[in-house]
């Protein structure tokens, strides 16, 4: 065995404990304030928030964490799951994106939002996502925002 | 209060990754070194939290030696613990022959009725097969006014979707209203979002209500500090150790230092016991 590769298996059995019980404390309170913010956002424009559901974050400890929660409604008729969520997938420093999106796949929406109009903080990439200011961290707030933005979308489509 | 506050515990995480070679030192003393403090720090708040919690919880458990938690349930023979039958017939009999209806009430919210009103049911049904032998109800319960609530419970059975057929089979077969029929699943917390996929999948028309163990954990709890009789409490006490041990996975106090995740999950659930809501 290799070294180098022993010394580092060796020194994990011994850590991967903790680190693992850091990593799922923080995602479970990164879940519990994306969950506050669903349930306290109070204007949805022509979504009608039914139910939160339950949270699909990446469970395990994996190079790219994805943590998000969900709540589900109606909008125009349909059955719709509005996703919030943090993604440290894809992005070059280590800060992850804030995204909001539709969470079916084949949302009859999903192609309105690909020529609508976002504001400029936002990008659009499938998904409308935004780049939080490391200086100027505030999930709440911004995801507020995020959702403001959404509800900006929702509202032109009809 | 166990020791998770030793000086070394930094180390942890660092020398993991720098053994990996992935990460410079002066990499590791802006970042990690720093969460792993902060986290150290929420992690006493936390702790903090729950002796405050335990400590409350023990005054008023006095009578019983204190908080279930102090005992290890994960062996007791008298509720065979990997049978669903069994947890359903420890509920079963705590429904039946509770003198306050709290826990009850707790559970089936649903009615908004008064908690009086689900004391000593007028029927109740255990593993009751319907007529064509195809499905078989957990728990169905006839209250003196006539209504039903009907309750399939789950330890970590993947089945489902089943309860759909079963409880219009079993409402059709009792000849109920479907104003006068309630339905609920009793989950584990991991089964909820399996439950949300099925629901995707089934009838709309067939309302069920998902409840968790951690429902039954909290109402418990809150009927461990009302009227009850001394004997109910003593049969709730033990059930209620059971659950938060066996199907919750918090472990007894004494046995093995609890991860951050069971401190907060039992915090929370005395605080919503002792909670005036």
């Amino acid at each position: 065995m290799n070294e180098n590769f022993k010394a580092f298996i060796d020194e994990g059995m011994k850590s991967y404990k903790k680190a693992s019980e850091v990593a799922a404390l923080f995602r479970g309170e990164i879940e519990n304030i994306l969950k506050q913010v669903l349930n306290e956002h109070k204007d949805w424009g022509p979504f009608q928030k039914q139910t939160l559901k339950q949270s699909q974050s990446t469970k395990y400890w994996t190079e790219f964490p994805y943590i998000n929660a969900n709540v589900s409604g109606q909008l125009y008729g349909k059955d719709t799951t509005i996703r919030i969520g943090i993604n440290w997938m894809g992005v070059s420093d280590d800060y992850p994106t804030y995204e909001v999106r539709f969470y079916e796949e084949k949302h009859p929406y999903k192609e309105n939002m690909k020529t609508f109009d976002w504001d400029d903080r936002y990008s659009f990439d499938e998904h409308l996502t935004y780049s939080p200011d490391p200086k100027d961290l505030n999930i709440e707030r911004d995801f507020n925002d995020l959702i403001i933005e959404f509800v900006r979308f929702m509202n032109s489509i009809k | 209060m166990h020791n998770l506050y030793k000086s070394s515990d930094w180390y942890v995480l660092h020398r993991l990754i720098s053994t990996a070679g992935q990460i410079k030192h002066y990499e590791w003393d802006s970042t990690y070194r720093k969460w792993l403090e902060t986290y150290k720090v929420y992690l006493k708040e936390i702790e903090d939290e729950y002796s405050r919690m335990l400590k409350l919880s023990n005054r008023a458990l006095k009578a019983f030696g204190g908080d279930p938690s102090s005992t290890d349930w994960s062996n007791f023979r008298p509720l065979r613990l990997s049978r669903e039958e069994d947890w359903a017939d420890w509920l079963m009999h705590l429904i039946e022959q509770s003198g306050t209806g709290l826990l009850s009430s707790m559970l089936f919210n649903d009615s908004n009725r008064e908690a009086a009103s689900f004391i000593q049911p007028d029927k109740t049904y255990r593993e009751l097969t319907d007529h064509s032998r195809r499905y078989r109800a957990d728990m169905i319960i006839k209250w003196d006014d006539q209504s039903f609530t009907h309750i399939e419970v789950k330890i970590g059975d993947h089945h489902l979707k089943k309860t759909f057929p079963t409880s219009e089979t079993f409402r059709t077969q009792i000849q109920a209203t479907k104003d006068n029929w309630l339905n609920y699943i009793l989950l584990l917390n991991e089964q909820l979002y399996d439950w949300e996929c099925t629901l995707e999948v089934s009838d709309p028309e067939i309302r069920i209500e998902a409840i968790t163990w951690t429902d039954v954990a909290v109402a418990l709890r809150k009927s461990l500090v009302s009227s009850e009789s001394m004997i109910w409490k003593s049969w709730a006490y033990t059930f209620l150790g059971a659950i938060e041990q066996c199907l919750l996975g918090i472990p007894a106090t004494g046995k093995g230092k609890l991860s951050p995740q069971n401190i907060i999950k039992r915090s929370q659930i005395i605080k919503k016991a002792i909670s005036d809501e």
